[in-house]
């Protein structure tokens, strides 16, 4: 019985331990900044709820990065973009539009994907930057993307 | 039973068969879009849309006619786990039918184009 209980700790730790995900890349200080003009636009995206897991994000149906408790940024042109959010075992979770029209504008996206709400809020830049500030850079595997469907 | 019931068996047995298949072609017919002869508008089928443009769509409505352009549709769409709400950007273009599919905005013309041309022919 001892050692089941044992195996079962084992297994448990294995699990937690091949779960969690420690974002290691630079705080939101030193991290890199997107390049914004008069043209285009930039979107920081973090992803909130249960983070014992990584979420892989698309956009426009192209992998950027599996999200951990950290943030990311894209360069991208006003338009309507598709974002998708995959939560444990690839499983999606949660898709949408979002439409950026104004250029020049940093847009915060944090998206919560959990058992107790699953959603998107864009954030005003005062609760953005004390949210952002908490969480450290991860570099997508792409900065910018044409998109889904350009304003008229 | 004599050969006269059996007959009057038969002939009820035919209204029933016949209202029967009545009833089923009105309910499917039910589904079908009553196209316009308009090259001016799209339509959109709404099923399990409930907003576009931030105006609610009317209960029992199967479609709408919307001027072409860019639309906000706001539906439930069906996760793995569980169902949430979510949107989806439509570029509409005159003349064509749109759905939403599995969280996709699906041009189906298509399957209604002998239809719409059709009508557009009769203008």
């Amino acid at each position: 019985m001892r050692f089941i209980f044992f195996l079962f700790l084992f297994y448990l730790f294995l699990g937690l331990s091949g779960c969690a995900y420690f974002v290691r890349g630079p705080s939101f200080d030193e991290a890199p900044k997107p390049k914004l003009t008069t043209e285009n636009i930039a979107v920081y995206f973090s992803r909130g709820g249960m983070l014992a897991f990584r979420s892989p994000l698309h956009i426009n149906g192209k992998h950027a990065l599996d999200l951990g408790n950290g943030f990311t940024w894209f360069e991208l042109r006003p338009g309507i973009y598709n974002f998708q959010i995959n939560g444990a075992g690839g499983v999606e979770a949660l898709k949408f539009d979002k439409k950026f029209e104004i250029p020049g504008k940093v847009y915060y996206l944090n998206c919560n994907v959990s058992g107790l709400g699953t959603g998107c809020d864009e954030l005003e830049e005062k609760t953005a930057l004390k949210y952002f500030k908490s969480k450290k850079y991860m570099q997508p595997s792409f900065k910018t993307i044409e998109p889904k469907i350009e304003l008229e | 039973m004599n050969e006269f019931k059996k007959a009057i068996l038969v002939i009820l047995l035919a209204i029933s068969q016949f209202a029967c298949a009545s009833f089923v072609k009105q309910k499917l017919a039910f589904h079908e879009p009553e196209l316009n002869a308009s090259a001016e508008v799209a339509y959109l089928y709404v099923k399990d849309i409930y907003k576009v443009d931030d105006k609610d769509v009317p209960k029992k409505t199967t479609y709408l006619a919307i001027k072409p352009g860019i639309h906000e549709l706001r539906f439930l769409a069906s996760g793995h786990f569980y169902s949430f709400n979510t949107n989806a950007y439509l570029k509409a273009k005159a003349g064509r039918i749109y759905t939403v599919s599995m969280q996709e905005v699906v041009d189906v013309t298509a399957k209604h184009q002998e239809k719409l041309d059709l009508l557009l022919d009769s203008r």
